[in-house]
């Protein structure tokens, strides 16, 4: 699953036509929209609320480390060599408030252009006012990062930023920014789906339906955390050496239900003899 | 750039990490030229980027990066029980780069560090400044630089063998190990040889090469490696390490030494080192948690001494029978097992 999260209305709309999302009534303190395997919500401005909606989104979604999130929004030029409309990939992330730094991880090609961002918690104008080393300036990519580390592998968390202004004007208008955001979303969206596909490389051998099946047997055997971590490996061992082979007949010990806990042990028993290498 | 096998393009290289405190060593501007067009990124520390968490070795290995540090604290490591000493008392390791070009599957570095990306200390005359003031206090040393990374295979970006080579020379009672996979050697071939350097090789079964050591250069390059290193009068060692057990591991195994022997001199071969497949159970655990799902790290294995190993029964089959077949080629004092 892709999560997106950005800070305003006016960022979310041109992504939402795109993916043709649709609001999830449900939410009250931030806005989410749901689209086919993609989930956008709206943050509200600053670090702290970014990292307070990724977290929510991604927790309420039980997010896999294997999804990807990215933070997209409009950001200001320090460095003169960036246009109007530019896509910034971000490759290192300032938070100016803490001084702490982040290192998204790129590992597949991109087409964008790359910059170092400085995470301010409040709007800068005039290039004077930046104290820092860094090529652009916003208010979200810091705590989004951050909190984004908590959850996912970290080649999973990028930050897009559209170039908008060059700290000279704070004046926001949505239909410029709808225009600036859709234009790159070609290019942003091949960027997603290829961060996806990365991950395909790494899945997690056992797919949901064995997992679901691994849990309803330690449930329907009284399984402690430790035997039940212990049955999760040994099935996981078993899909990786006897490539072949899948957990199937695992489904024939669904109907087992115990009467104590001495039978359950029992068929936890026969289970870790089945599933011997 | 890389292209992988379902038509991702992975950026290998494609950022290179440098401690600010490393812009200043002639090592760094050397290494960032062979790069020019790799980005720059600036960092204060190396554990920033290198000690990030979650991150995903098997995928960072198709888009290596590289950090650039300068090395502090501690620099030499008192040897591993689970590596061989070879018969030497004093027996330390240190390690100007951290991780290898390579992708072994089994590879403890898997389980030892949280990222594949490689780390190269520049400050690399703090290390020989460290190995000096220990040969005085201990009076003899021997010390393996190569185990947490393949010196000689990263020659072309930084010429540390070469550096180990000359800095070796005419220290009595100093002996320094580089140990590669790597077909390399044209690398160092015009590098004087030193009495105190041992360049060793590891090989394994054609089928384990090809099988589980990704990248790395197939055992015949390596062999011709090995022969153009004993000719030109280096020190050789040969260590077949790990020995992983499989069907027809002895028919494969009496093969390959056949080989390694038809090409090369046993009478000039320094030493042996064998050793079956091990990994430290901490290394296991972490592998396992970090989503790394290569095949052996999966089976079933012996714990002892808080190491992980296949069966003692095997264990002492294989080397047996690896013991018998190599001493077919040099005496058994020259052969060290695990």
């Amino acid at each position: 699953m892709i999560f997106i999260s950005c800070a305003f209305p006016a960022e979310a709309r041109p992504l939402i036509d795109f993916y043709m999302l649709k609001k999830i009534p449900r939410h009250f303190k931030f806005e989410v929209y749901e689209g086919e395997d993609l989930v956008l919500v709206i943050s509200g401005m600053g670090a702290v609320m970014s990292a307070a909606a990724l977290s929510h989104v991604l927790t309420l979604y039980s997010a896999k480390n294997t999804d990807v999130a990215v933070n997209i929004g409009i950001a200001g030029a320090v460095n003169e060599i960036y246009k109007r409309g530019d896509l910034i990939l971000c490759n290192k992330i300032v938070n100016t408030f803490s001084e702490r730094c982040f290192y998204p991880d790129i590992l597949v090609k991109h087409d964008f252009k790359e910059g170092t961002l400085l995470t301010y918690p409040r709007p800068v104008l005039g290039r004077e006012k930046v104290l820092h080393k860094g090529d652009l300036v916003d208010m979200e990519g810091a705590g989004f990062f951050e909190a984004a580390s908590s959850f996912l592998y970290i080649h999973n968390i990028q930050v897009i930023k559209v170039i908008y202004d060059f700290l000279d004007d704070l004046t926001v208008k949505r239909d410029e920014i709808y225009k600036l955001i859709g234009e790159g979303l070609a290019k942003i969206d091949s960027f997603l789906k290829t961060l996806e596909k990365a991950n395909e490389l790494i899945e997690n051998p056992l797919t949901p339906e064995d997992e679901r099946i691994l849990a309803q047997i330690a449930r329907n055997l009284g399984l402690t955390f430790t035997m039940e971590k212990m049955l999760y490996n040994l099935a996981l061992a078993y899909k990786i050496v006897k490539k072949e082979k899948d957990l199937k007949f695992l489904e024939g010990y669904l109907g087992l239900k115990p009467n104590s806990k001495k039978e359950g042990k029992y068929y936890f028993e026969l289970i870790k003899e089945r599933l011997k290498i | 750039m890389s292209l992988s096998k379902n038509g991702l393009r992975f950026s290998p290289f494609s950022h290179i990490y440098v401690e600010e405190e490393a812009f200043d060593f002639p090592i760094t501007r050397e290494i960032l030229s062979k790069f020019e067009k790799s980005r720059i990124i600036s960092i204060y520390n190396y554990k920033e980027v290198f000690a990030r968490p979650r991150q995903n070795y098997n995928l960072q290995k198709k888009a290596v990066k590289l950090i650039l540090a300068v090395k502090k604290g501690q620099f030499l490591f008192g040897g591993p029980e689970v590596c061989h000493n070879f018969g030497f008392e004093n027996f330390y390791y240190t390690s100007p780069i951290l991780n290898c070009p390579y992708n072994c599957s089994y590879c403890f570095l898997k389980g030892m560090y949280p990222s594949s990306n490689m780390v190269i200390f520049v400050n690399i005359e703090d290390f020989f400044k460290e190995i000096e003031k220990l040969l005085k206090e201990k009076k003899k040393l021997y010390i393996a630089a190569s185990y947490e990374t393949d010196l000689l295979a990263l020659e072309r970006i930084v010429p540390y063998t070469r550096f180990f080579i000359d800095f070796s020379r005419k220290k009595e009672d100093l002996l320094i190990e580089i140990r590669t996979k790597s077909a390399n050697f044209n690398a160092v071939k015009d590098v004087l040889p030193s009495e105190n350097i041992i360049l060793s090789w590891t090989l394994s079964t054609e089928k384990i090469a090809s099988k589980y050591e990704k990248n790395a250069p197939d055992i015949k390059k390596r062999i011709k490696s090995i022969k153009e290193a004993q000719e030109r009068g280096y020190k050789i060692r040969i260590c077949f390490d790990p020995l992983i057990f499989y069907e027809d591991f002895e028919k494969d195994f009496k093969h390959l030494t056949e080989n390694v022997f038809n090409n090369i001199d046993p009478e000039r071969v320094y030493d042996i080192g064998l050793g079956v497949f091990r990994i430290p159970s901490d290394y296991l655990k972490n592998i396992r948690a970090r989503g790394i799902y290569d095949e052996i790290f999966y089976y079933p294995y012996e714990e002892g001494n808080k190491v992980y190993s296949v069966e003692k029964n095997i264990k002492d089959k294989m080397l047996d029978f690896s013991i018998k077949e190599l001493s077919k080629f040099l005496p058994k004092e020259k052969i060290f097992y695990l």
